[in-house]
């Protein structure tokens, strides 16, 4: 199997789970907590990773086993952060989440590599879409605590962003062949680019200067009451459930793939 | 193994006969040609008789000599003008096959072969306007159901030897044509292969349109999507065969399948091409606008109305707290049985005589639409939701099936679930998309450094004079 992609995504989840333990609060001298800069860092290594990956044989058993549980840890966690961010604010949708995630495991274990490079333009253009929802109907709610604080119950945290940058990541470090240098470069420089941007205009945002004061951004958020702030409340959650869903697809997938490294399988049979 | 034809004339007579049993339309007549036997047979009602007569019979009367049947034979296919077909008919197989298709067969006798007259006359519908593709600027052409001419249409368009033409025999009781259409310098070989060999492992009894052979061209398995896309334009046919995909048409059905047809395909119309870029990229954006709100919107207004009411406007929250108050069924319940219902009064309009359909109509927009809210058995607020949404899925009529099942799977799944189940459906849809097996080729363009200007061309479109720089 072309295994290009499945490195992609093993290397991710190693590289975001290490980082993940990284800036848990005892360690936060290391990195900053912010997660945007965590994210950036997280692309540029797994990057890093990928060029030497090809020299790791797989096929020995306990690599695999280590790989694996690395993938399964990031799983986890992903399922555990996911409910309790339900079961705190919609204690009453647990069993939906946990219903869901078994059926969208399922599929995402069905899944041929063509389809998941595919859902990958799905989900960049999902986050891209939900970017822009954030942006546009939140500006007048943005401050540097919601930006540069870990905790996942604050309305506009990086929690969003690291998402948006998981799917880019993924998405920068997946091409094969000739390409595959300068599509990472490419996309990785685009991914640093998007979340810099952001994070300086959040920054200018915040603080109502020049910037903020001149740009449409100004108009759109004086004609959105403060209420209706909190109304698309709901809609990003339902993309930062889409994007859940998203991360359990790649994950099963990833999971299931690691036994399949070396074999030739046609990508699709026509 | 098929049977060859034999010497004797009475042999052959016999065979055939029985092949055809007590069946009216098979016609033969005993002649002579040059002092020798012979045996005209045709199916009458497929025939022109003139044609036959005067184009292929009477030359034969002038003819004098003294051959052995054997040489008539030669000297009539080599040496006379008579348009007599150039693949002769040697087995009872080949009979059949050129009987039915409205050729005359002429055997004599110590001859094990017929000579095939082509005097096809069959009844046939002719060239009409599209009914089911209408279109602003295109052609006023369409498909016709009698297969040679729908060739001649394509013919007609692409001029060059490219275009190859082949055609088989589908179906053990109907023995439809049908024709495969690619071209030359486009096509991808292997994907032909495939097709072929899966059209000719088709053992179905019956094949009367194109749409049977549908699931055997597109082997997609777990999506409501499909590669296959049908249109009943020439035009459109010809510049998909030009962009190197497969063309099929069945005999006697006006509508041809293009394989493998790309999901953002489906939000062209051939009209594109002959608009400015810019108005173009607004429709374009129009069309995936109302795609997504026809399989979305009830869905979405149901895990916001019943799970997330303070997600909406104020007065949109009185009036439709106001309506559930004033209607007996909960607003999940409600939106499920008015989606049903429109999809059954679609599908009553459908089949119904034209003059019936209207009624079927006015029907349901004064009883349902008016009485059933005036009687406060559902609520006009959903009622709206699902009537625009049920609009928008004919923005795409290509995708209109796939449209209807999920706007249902999302209406339920969110009404179960709440905004988790959207956002589960709305991954749902993506899986389904990215499943569609469309020969190897991605259904939905991938995000990739060698693909850039791919992602682009989806939602906008460039100039005819751009597209012709590139191309230099």
């Amino acid at each position: 199997m072309n295994s290009k992609c499945i490195n992609s995504i093993i290397v991710f989840s190693l590289c975001s789970t290490l980082l993940d333990f990284m800036i848990i609060p005892q360690n936060r001298i290391i990195f900053p907590r912010d997660r945007t800069v965590h994210i950036i860092i997280s692309a540029f290594i797994a990057y890093f990773f990928t060029l030497i990956i090809e020299k790791i044989d797989f096929t020995k058993g306990i690599q695999r086993i280590a790989l694996m549980s690395v993938i399964g840890v990031k799983t986890v966690f992903t399922i555990n952060n996911f409910i309790n961010y339900f079961s705190v604010f919609y204690g009453s949708y647990t069993f939906g989440v946990i219903f869901l995630t078994i059926v969208t495991s399922l599929f995402g274990y069905s899944l041929k590599e063509k389809s998941i490079e595919q859902l990958y333009a799905f989900f960049v253009l999902t986050n891209i879409l939900m970017l822009t929802v954030i942006l546009i109907f939140s500006a007048d709610k943005l401050n540097v605590g919601n930006i540069y604080s870990n905790d996942i119950s604050i309305l506009f945290s990086g929690y969003k962003l690291h998402i948006f940058f998981d799917i880019f990541t993924i998405a920068a470090v997946t091409p094969t062949g000739k390409i595959r240098k300068t599509a990472q470069k490419k996309y990785l420089f685009t991914a640093a680019m998007i979340g810099i941007a952001v994070t300086l205009l959040q920054g200018f945002a915040v603080k109502g200067n020049m910037m903020y004061s001149i740009t449409p951004l100004q108009a759109i958020s004086q004609i959105i009451s403060g209420t209706t702030v909190r109304r698309f409340d709901y809609i990003i959650t339902i993309f930062q459930s889409v994007n859940y869903f998203a991360a359990i697809i790649f994950y099963v997938w990833a999971i299931k793939n690691i036994f399949n490294r070396g074999e030739k399988v046609e990508l699709e049979e026509i | 193994m098929e049977e060859h034809l034999y010497r004797s004339l009475e042999k052959n007579r016999e065979i055939i006969k029985n092949g055809f049993g007590q069946s009216v339309d098979y016609f033969e007549k005993d002649i002579n040609i040059l002092g020798h036997r012979a045996l005209i047979i045709m199916c009458e009602d497929l025939t022109d008789i003139t044609n036959l007569w005067q184009v292929n019979l009477r030359p034969l009367n002038n003819l004098k000599s003294d051959f052995t049947p054997q040489q008539v034979y030669e000297y009539i296919t080599q040496n006379t003008t008579i348009p007599f077909n150039s693949q002769a008919a040697d087995t009872f197989e080949k009979v059949q096959f050129f009987l039915t298709a409205g050729f005359t067969l002429i055997l004599i006798e110590g001859v094990d072969k017929a000579l095939v007259a082509p005097t096809q006359g069959y009844p046939a519908r002719g060239i009409s306007s599209p009914e089911a593709e209408g279109s602003l600027r295109g052609t006023r052409e369409s498909f016709c159901d009698t297969g040679r001419k729908n060739m001649a249409l394509i013919r007609r368009r692409i001029r060059s030897k490219g275009l190859i033409i082949e055609t088989m025999q589908v179906g053990t009781a109907t023995k439809t044509e049908v024709s495969i259409y690619y071209h030359r310098d486009y096509y991808d070989e292997k994907m032909l292969k495939s097709i072929k060999k899966h059209l000719k492992d088709i053992n179905l009894p019956i094949i009367t349109e194109s749409g049977f052979l549908a699931p055997f061209v597109d082997t997609t398995k777990g999506s409501v999507f499909s590669a296959v896309s049908y249109t009943e334009k020439p035009d459109v046919f010809s510049a998909k065969i030009c962009e190197g995909k497969i063309g099929i048409i069945a005999d006697g059905c006006p509508f041809a399948l293009i394989y493998p047809f790309l999901f953002n395909e489906h939000f062209s119309t051939n009209d594109d091409y002959s608009q400015r870029p810019y108005f173009v990229s607004f429709t374009k954006f129009l069309r995936y606008t109302a795609f997504v709100i026809a399989i979305m919107l009830p869905g979405l207004y149901i895990a916001l109305a019943d799970f997330s009411p303070e997600s909406l406007p104020e007065k949109l929250i009185f009036y439709i707290f106001s309506s559930k108050e004033s209607t007996p069924l909960p607003l999940f319940a409600e939106a499920i049985i008015i989606v049903i219902t429109l999809e059954i009064i679609k599908e009553a309009g459908l089949r119904l005589p034209q003059a019936i359909g209207h009624t079927v109509s006015f029907v349901a927009a004064l009883i349902i639409g008016d009485s059933a809210i005036n009687a406060g058995l559902i609520g006009s607020a959903v009622l709206i939701v699902c009537a625009v949404s049920t609009i928008m899925s004919f923005v795409v009529p290509s995708f209109y099936e796939a449209v209807t099942v999920l706007r249902i799977v999302f209406l339920i799944v969110s009404g179960v679930f709440g905004g988790l189940g959207f956002a589960f459906c709305c991954v749902f849809l993506m899986l389904n998309i990215v499943n569609v097996n469309a020969a190897g080729i991605s259904y939905f363009p991938k995000i990739t450094a060698e693909n850039k200007g791919e992602l682009t061309d989806i939602f906008l479109k460039s100039s005819w004079r751009s597209l012709n720089r590139k191309k230099r």
